[in-house]
């Protein structure tokens, strides 16, 4: 069955400061079986606007690794520290954003599934802007 | 005090337009005239495919060199005469790496090589964000300037041998993003020094600057 036929959750903050540790709670509930490589929870940043994207992958653990079976449910507790930079950033031809996201890898792009959770990562509470006094 | 080196090109936004469109005129006009030249005789010759074509392929090597060289010689034809009188300024600032909530005092000085009269003197803050996108074999590059405070000085008069000199304060307001360096996504904070020379062609040098992403510590009373 597709790795799309699952229920999954991250809880945490939304707004994240720099260089914080922050608790992050992940569950996932397979509605139907998965043949899954592995499923694993990533921390990442990534440019948006103009120019080519540029992701980068700042953390990650494996949750689970090879298939799931109908009803199996996958529970965890993590503690990620947030790198000091960049901020998030919201520019006229170049944007900084934040995720935390879960992946059920099945070994093929065309299969595997990801879900995303958007976060901010800056120490005003919102992505840094260009600001006159 | 920590000396900036300037980075792109020297002149304002205006004089880069007109002397691109010098290349540009100069260029087509060279085309034009060197296949207008082959086309003449071929009318009076009468040429064979291939005399039209080598012509063409050397018409194109040639074109492709002067495309090269006329670039750079236009550009340092405009610099030469936009520091012909004030000298490209040097530019000093208190904190480099800097920090958002700073307050960067900011030290310019032009030598002045002939007699000239200085409209105004703009020192401003950039944030200048510049994104590269590959598309097939081709880059497009966007570019945005964010003018983050402008501080604008009256001129002046000076004679040869003396030196312009203005001093600012410039504050990286909280709220900013740090500076951020990627291979085709760059957020750089510059230092902009726009001098409006009467009769002359104005300069606007930029200086590029860190800023770490720290926000600077107030103190408490």
């Amino acid at each position: 069955m597709a790795a799309a036929d699952s229920t999954i959750r991250i809880e945490g903050a939304s707004q994240m400061t720099p260089g914080s540790q922050q608790v992050v709670k992940v569950s996932l509930v397979a509605d139907s079986a998965v043949e899954a490589k592995e499923v694993r929870f990533e921390l990442v940043w990534y440019t948006e606007g103009k120019g080519d994207r540029e992701e980068a992958v700042v953390g990650w653990k494996t949750l689970h690794q090879g298939n799931l079976s109908a009803g199996q449910s996958l529970s965890d507790e993590l503690t990620i520290t947030i790198p000091a930079s960049p901020w998030s950033y919201d520019g006229h031809v170049v944007s900084i954003a934040w995720a935390m996201r879960v992946i059920i890898d099945t070994g093929r792009r065309k299969t595997s599934f990801t879900y995303v959770e958007p976060i901010v990562v800056s120490p005003y509470g919102r992505p840094a802007v260009p600001t006159s006094p | 005090m920590q000396a900036l080196q300037p980075s792109g090109d020297i002149l304002d936004k205006h004089m880069s337009n007109v002397s691109m469109l010098i290349f540009w005129l100069g260029l087509v006009a060279l085309a034009g005239g060197y296949f207008g030249f082959i086309g003449l005789l071929n009318v009076v010759l009468g040429l064979s495919d291939v005399a039209l074509g080598i012509s063409a392929l050397i018409g194109l090597a040639f074109l492709l060199g002067f495309w090269l060289l006329w670039g750079r010689f236009t550009n340092w034809v405009f610099n030469w005469l936009a520091t012909l009188r004030i000298d490209l300024p040097t530019v000093s600032v208190s904190d480099n790496p800097a920090v958002i909530g700073d307050k960067v005092d900011v030290w310019v000085e032009a030598p002045i090589k002939g007699n000239v009269n200085i409209d105004s003197v703009t020192v401003s803050l950039v944030l200048h964000e510049w994104a590269l996108l590959n598309i097939g074999t081709t880059t497009d590059i966007t570019t945005h300037d964010n003018v983050i405070v402008s501080i604008p000085r009256p001129g002046g008069s000076y004679s040869r041998g003396n030196k312009m000199v203005e001093q600012v304060t410039l504050e990286i307001p909280p709220g900013n993003m740090h500076s951020l360096m990627t291979s085709t996504n760059q957020l750089i904070w510059q230092v902009s020094v726009r001098i409006v020379v009467k009769g002359g062609l104005n300069l606007a040098p930029r200086y590029p600057m860190t800023v770490q992403a720290q926000i600077a510590q107030t103190e408490v009373n």
